[in-house]
């Protein structure tokens, strides 16, 4: 009996495509299709189909005979669609051995029929992200077809256009607008046949582009598909056996090695959604009753799925196949998911990664890709897991509560019993009553509980080659710089007009502001970077056992994309420090009293003309005295040394230096925080700890806004102006003669907050003429870099300011006591000092 | 004598429009593939530690580039900048065959010549003491010779770039 279903099934597949594919004017074509219906009647047993089919056949005849109208052909497509969703449902119902082979017939990209072949609530919405996305970029896609269609003409290949149509046909395939897709089918056997009217392929553009326009203006599109069909016919005659899959299988065989192009954006966007499905997922696993973060998490998997399966790449396409079923079992049952179910879900999201990241490579050295061995075994195991149904519910107020320490369990008995004698109040309302929590804490636990999808609206974004936008911002720093000579110009002040003067104002406003916007433009936010990190808690946690919170806080801070670049490996070295190191196993935390959980936050704010990245743990934090020793016996420091708890804190940083008892696989080499301090140096940033035994750590990152910008005092000294930058000032005074000490062959010092300083005067490090040594109007700036301090001898300030670091051209190499130089507002250059070079020529004086 | 048709082969390659320029009371040409833009004498920031003959630093439109003293460089007498004074921006391969932009300090731009195979002749050489590496031919034209410089080797990366390492 199932059987005889199947074989109804795939009657009518073979039924829907001849009606799309065939020419209905053909009478002798209508009479196949009659006998195919005949046949379906035949082999249905179900009564509904049976009547339905017959309805079919009345149709047909009507058309035969010329008695019906356009409708017609329209109304049997629904009624066969009907019919089929009809026998999809008995099939399904038939047993959990059938089952498999449904979901067999789904991975035949037969999505292309007429969208029943999946359940109905995955038939893609119009209002769609992704089909509107889809429609948006087809234009462009129909453009670049134009050119290739009128190439052609000229004597270009088909090629491109084979290309075009399909990709097409398979992405419309996969946002069901099916009616596309049979007819890019078609074309592709038109062109497979040799046909080559410009005509027709421009008439084909021509009703894909209104039927796209009609489709994102969300109208009906009039013209039946059936007329360009059979246009197309009318000169392709003899089309060959419709079977998308076998077709498919021909011509993609050798596609690894023809169609680079298309694999590479490929892997862009497959990598964009995985790296998204993890997000999606974690904030699922918080989650776990969001029904549409199960859909968008759906959708990855389905879109990687969908062309994977066109580009022929069979490991991703099986894999994500396996997933997305995983998923659908539970968007199914509406039961969360389990926790091994997530773990699968992590997995399989690696594994993909790192399938796509083989294929990378595997087209950038040429050589062919293979399933690794691994996805295979990930994907028996999950095909496992996605038959093993076992039941779950979501969690309950008051499991939650128990679980984050707030309540026990005697208070939840109590309250529960309560909640008998006064059935119409909530089991939270009586926790506040009894003032177990606060109100605001129900808030958030039901706010866990429930639906809380904070929706964020998708901004529109456009690639650009960094190259292209770093000469905007050079040509745009140069347009200040000529604005700033223009206005700035003490001639043309003088003699301009008010009018003049305020047109100049005007410009100079709009000219900061495009400024402005140019920086921002390699402004990226650290969102990606944190969700890395919440992704390494989370596996950190699961590894070493402990139970950890972990918090973001302020991700949508933005930063230069070449800081955001390297501030990822030292968050990632002082984040699996906290969980590792700071964080205390369950046991030891309940022994000190704390809550069960560990907590680590990791925050970003703006403070000033820098960044602020904060990692705070609520662990043992760091112990002072076990750092102290291992200092001194690693030599260090001596015993006698009598060092601040800021300079003891600062000794993590050293290489090589641990306290840790054990290395773990995790951290304990002393390695780690060494590379921290390196990139974050690098970064022109400083770092900074807070801690206190027994209750956390906080390191604070200072990261400056970008690279190319600093903050810098410019000064005097011999008549040229200087940079020295903000951060390494200590502090400037004047001073009298009288307060210099002269030492014997060791130069001069000065006295400053009874500590000598060693004093060094800028002009004799630059090698400009010295004029009569110290007089009263100098000043000395205290300047400072890794704990060694000198008084540079300048001869005036000027005043603070934001420069742009320029290097100083190729020609010249490197030069002790200068970092690079700095266009001023006037348009001359001015020479960045480098203190710490300063500082490390001038270590002979110190004390 | 077939070495010789070999030198005058390689002048005939040497054909070309050349910028010229004065320092010094001599015409130079240099190769107009070579010169990015003339620009008048700007502001120039001095770079400790430097040899003489880098004049320093400059912007050009945003970009730090560095400045040669042409007359310092070839031992010249030191001259007062006047109003004809100029500066060659030139693109020069050093010797990683990377391209450096360069600035170098003219007494002043003449013109652009165009000049033929059959006008160049090898540089006359002075004995062992004297070092004509650095040009390329002299080129003679009805009224005046003038040295095609090669700048590629007067501006050597070698040389420049050894600067900054001895501190």
């Amino acid at each position: 009996m199932n059987n005889n279903d199947e074989v109804a099934l795939d009657l009518i597949e073979q039924i829907t495509s001849a009606i799309l594919i065939a020419n209905l004017a053909d009478p002798q074509e209508c009479i196949e299709i009659y006998k195919l219906l005949e046949e379906l009647e035949k082999v249905c047993t179900e009564p509904d189909c049976c009547k339905m089919t017959r309805n079919c056949l009345e149709m047909l005849e009507k058309h035969i005979l010329n008695e019906g109208t356009d409708e017609t052909i329209n109304e049997m497509m629904f009624v066969l669609s009907g019919e089929k969703r009809l026998l999809v449902k008995k099939i399904n119902c038939a047993g959990q051995g059938e089952n498999d082979r449904v979901i067999e017939k789904k991975t035949d990209m037969e999505i292309h029929d007429s969208g029943s072949g999946l359940p109905d609530e995955l038939v893609f919405d119009l209002n769609d992200e992704i089909v509107k996305n889809f429609i948006a970029r087809q234009f462009g896609v129909l453009e670049e077809l134009e050119e290739h269609i009128l190439l052609l003409e000229k004597g270009g290949t088909v090629d491109p256009l084979k290309r075009i149509f399909h990709t097409l046909k398979g992405e419309s395939g996969m946002v069901q607008l099916n009616d596309i897709s049979v007819l890019c089918h078609c074309v592709e056997d038109y062109i497979e046949e040799g046909k080559r009217s410009i005509d027709d392929l421009l008439y084909v553009k021509d009703w894909l582009y209104r039927h796209f326009a009609s489709l994102r203006d969300n109208q009906v599109h009039e013209e039946n598909v059936q007329e360009v069909i059979k246009k197309l016919k009318k000169t392709a005659t003899n089309i060959s056996e419709p079977q998308q899959n076998k077709y498919e299988k021909s011509i993609d065989n050798n596609r690894l090695s023809s169609d680079i192009s298309l694999l590479s954006d490929f892997i862009t966007e497959a990598m964009e959604h995985l790296q998204n499905a993890d997000n999606l997922l974690l904030e699922l696993e918080n989650n776990p009753m969001d029904d549409e973060l199960l859909n968008s998490l759906f959708r990855v998997f389905h879109t990687i799925k969908g062309i994977a399966g066109f580009l022929s790449l069979e490991g991703i396409q099986t894999l994500s196949h396996i997933t997305e079923e995983l998923l659908d079992k539970t968007r199914k049952k509406r039961n969360p998911l389990q926790h091994d179910e997530i773990e699968s879900v992590f997995c399989s999201i690696d594994t993909l990664k790192l399938e796509i990241k083989q294929l990378q490579t595997g087209i950038e050295n040429g050589t062919t890709y293979t399933v690794h061995e691994k996805t295979q075994k990930l994907i028996s195991y999950m095909e496992c897991l996605t038959k093993k149904s076992d039941k779950n519910r979501p969690e309950r107020i008051g499991e939650i509560l128990q679980n984050s320490g707030k309540v026990n369990e005697k208070q939840i008995c109590s309250a529960l019993k309560k909640q008998v004698e006064h059935p119409e109040k909530k089991l939270g309302e009586i926790f506040v009553e009894n003032g177990l929590v606060s109100e605001k804490d129900i808030d958030e636990v039901l706010g866990k509980q429930g639906k809380s999808a904070p929706k964020v609206a998708v901004r529109e974004t456009i690639k650009v080659d960094t190259e292209k936008l770093d000469k905007l911002v050079d040509m745009i720093g140069e347009l200040v710089i000529a604005e700033a000579m223009v206005t700035g110009d003490k001639e043309v002040v003088e003699r301009a007009s008010t009018r003049a003067l305020r047109n100049m104002r005007q410009l100079d406003k709009i000219t900061r502001q495009l400024q402005e916007v140019s920086l921002s433009m390699r402004l990226v936010s650290l969102k990606s970077t944190f969700q890395k990190m919440a992704r390494l808690v989370r596996d950190l946690s699961k590894k070493s056992g402990k139970n950890i919170e972990f918090v973001t806080c302020g991700e949508d801070t933005e930063l230069d994309k070449s800081v955001i670049e390297n501030i990822g490996d030292p968050l990632v070295h002082m984040i699996r420090n906290s969980t590792d190191h700071g964080i205390e196993p369950d046991d030891e935390r309940k022994k000190a009293g704390k809550t069960q959980r560990g907590r680590i936050e990791l925050r970003a704010f703006q403070t000033g003309g820098s960044i602020c990245i904060e990692i705070e743990d609520n662990g043992r934090g760091l112990d002072k005295d076990a750092i102290r020793a291992k200092a001194i016996s690693l030599g260090l420091m001596e015993e006698t040394d009598n060092l601040s708890d800021k300079e003891i804190h600062s000794l993590i940083f050293q290489p090589g230096f641990s306290t840790a008892i054990k290395v773990t696989d995790v951290s304990g080499r002393g390695v780690g925080m060494d590379v921290v301090q390196k990139n974050i140096q690098n970064l022109r940033g400083s770092i900074d700890i807070k801690t206190e035994k027994g209750k956390g750590t906080v390191f604070s990152i200072y990261l400056p806004l970008t690279m190319a910008i600093m903050d810098g005092m410019v000064v005097m000294a011999d008549r040229e102006r200087y940079i020295i930058p903000t951060s390494a000032i200590v502090e400037s005074m004047k001073f009298k003669k009288e307060e210099i000490t002269s030492v014997t062959n060791k130069g001069e010092m000065v006295d400053f907050r009874d500590n000598l300083i060693p004093l060094v005067y800028l002009c004799e490090i630059l090698e400009r003429k010295i004029d009569n040594k110290i007089d009263d109007d100098k000043i000395i700036m205290v300047i400072e870099d890794m704990d060694r301090r000198c008084g540079l001898v300048i001869d005036s300030i000027i005043g603070q300011q934001q420069t742009v670091i320029k290097r100083l051209g190729e020609g010249i190499g490197s030069i002790s006591g200068i970092s690079g130089g700095a266009i001023m507002s006037d348009g001359n250059v001015s020479l960045i000092i480098d203190v710490g070079g300063i500082l490390r020529n001038t270590k002979q004086y110190k004390t | 004598m077939s070495e010789s048709a070999e030198k005058l082969k390689n002048m005939a390659s040497l054909a070309g429009k050349y910028l010229t320029f004065r320092l010094a009371e001599e015409e130079y040409g240099l190769e107009i593939l070579k010169v990015q833009e003339i620009i008048g004498l700007m502001n120039v920031t001095r770079v400790p530690k430097t040899p003489s003959f880098i004049r320093g630093v400059i912007n050009l439109r945003g970009k730090v580039i560095p400045v040669i003293d042409l007359r310092v460089k070839f031992e010249f007498d030191i001259k007062e900048d006047t109003d004809k004074t100029c500066i060659i921006v030139v693109q020069v391969n050093n010797d990683n065959n990377h391209s450096v932009v360069m600035g170098i300090i003219v007494d002043e731009v003449s013109e652009v010549l165009d000049i033929k195979g059959n006008q160049i002749e090898p540089s006359p050489s002075f004995g062992a003491s004297v070092d004509t590496e650095f040009i390329l031919g002299m080129g003679k034209t009805a009224q005046k010779v003038v040295m095609l410089l090669d700048i590629d080797r007067v501006l050597s990366g070698d040389e420049i770039n050894m600067v900054g390492k001895t501190e």
